[in-house]
């Protein structure tokens, strides 16, 4: 039986497409937590809170 | 599956704007829960919203004097991307159900099929969301969120008419841009009607970041190759014009699963892969 899934066949014609996906998911995942972490060190976290507890005046349309 | 997913995201949809005394009050939420993005388009300034919008905490940071990179709000949309890709826009994303319940109201729909006007999305998220948040800013070295200023009819929608409708000072402040906000949010509501998820598919920057992983998440729509007969059930239900017996994986797709309910042999499986698997040895 062969099944197709874009993890299983991105790209195309590689028979090694699977495990390579599978570490590019992994990679991902990890730069995602280490971007997370990184910038909450950084101080993106207050920028954001500070963003988001102010009535975005752009947002309604008269910024 | 279509009344499970609409329940679903109505469900997901007032909890993540659950902060009733907003509505009442005309304030909106002050509370930690904001320094966290939900998965949707949900504007930050909706007075019920407990967390914040992922493209406008995005730009806010691009905007940020001392800051040129994002990498915490980019690592939550990159980590909801990877772990679900666009199945964000098709289950949790409370805009994308706004649009999908003013289809269902009786009239003449359009079809549009794959079209390169899906590229636009892209061309928005470069310019409106990156580029311009980056590069044009004031003397003090502050920028705009230009894709919320411009153009988000989220943010019209869920924050700037009950805001408005509520506060007389915010009502007498809008001016120009308040009209041409409205403006596209009227037509965008009013192409809803006729067409399937027309912001999702041409204009959303979100969904273009989440369909930039669809190839590579976690949970996946799989075909299976041996059953399936190309009937072209799949293609003639999906309303964002893919083609899932060719590209399970597309870009376009939300992950709605309307294909699965109506393939006749089973081939189309969505979820995490190891579990199909699974499943489809207990078919077979």
């Amino acid at each position: 039986m062969s099944s197709r899934a874009c993890w299983q066949t991105f790209p195309p014609g590689r028979s090694t497409v699977s495990t390579r996906v599978r570490v590019l998911q992994v990679f991902l995942l990890v730069l995602a937590t280490l971007g997370i972490v990184a910038g909450a060190m950084n101080g993106e976290v207050r920028t954001v809170i500070t963003k988001a507890i102010n009535v975005c005046l752009q947002c309604i349309g008269i910024g | 599956m279509t009344l499970r997913r609409t329940a679903f995201q109505g469900v997901t949809g007032i909890l993540q704007n659950s902060w009733f005394t907003g509505f009442l009050r005309g304030r909106i939420w002050r509370g930690s829960s904001k320094a966290v993005c939900i998965p949707g388009l949900n504007c930050y300034s909706c007075p019920g919203a407990w967390g914040s919008c992922p493209i406008g905490s995005l730009q806010a940071v691009f905007n940020r004097a001392s800051d040129r990179i994002s990498m915490y709000v980019a690592g939550l949309i990159g980590l909801l991307g990877i772990v679900l890709g666009r199945l964000v826009c098709g289950w949790l994303c409370p805009f994308g159900l706004i649009q999908e319940l003013l289809y269902r109201i009786r009239s003449r729909k359009v079809r549009i099929g794959p079209t390169r006007l899906r590229f636009l999305k892209y061309a928005v998220l470069a310019v409106l969301v990156i580029l311009m948040p980056l590069l044009v800013r004031d003397r003090f070295g502050v920028g705009d969120p230009w894709f919320c200023k411009l153009v988000c009819p989220a943010g019209t929608l869920e924050a700037a008419l009950p805001l408005l409708a509520l506060n007389a000072s915010l009502r007498g402040a809008a001016g120009w841009l308040f009209v041409w906000k409205a403006s596209l949010l009227v037509a965008t509501l009013a192409a809803s009607v006729v067409m399937y998820r027309p912001f999702c598919r041409f204009v959303c920057p979100l969904g273009a970041i989440y369909g930039l992983f669809n190839r590579v998440s976690f949970v996946q729509l799989t075909l299976n190759e041996d059953t399936c007969t190309h009937c072209g059930a799949c293609v003639a239900v999906c309303r964002m014009a893919v083609d899932p017996s060719h590209d399970p994986a597309s870009a376009e797709c939300i992950r709605c699963s309307d294909c699965v309910a109506v393939c006749p042999v089973h081939a189309l499986s969505l979820g995490l892969p190891s579990a199909q698997r699974k499943q489809r040895t207990v078919i077979d």
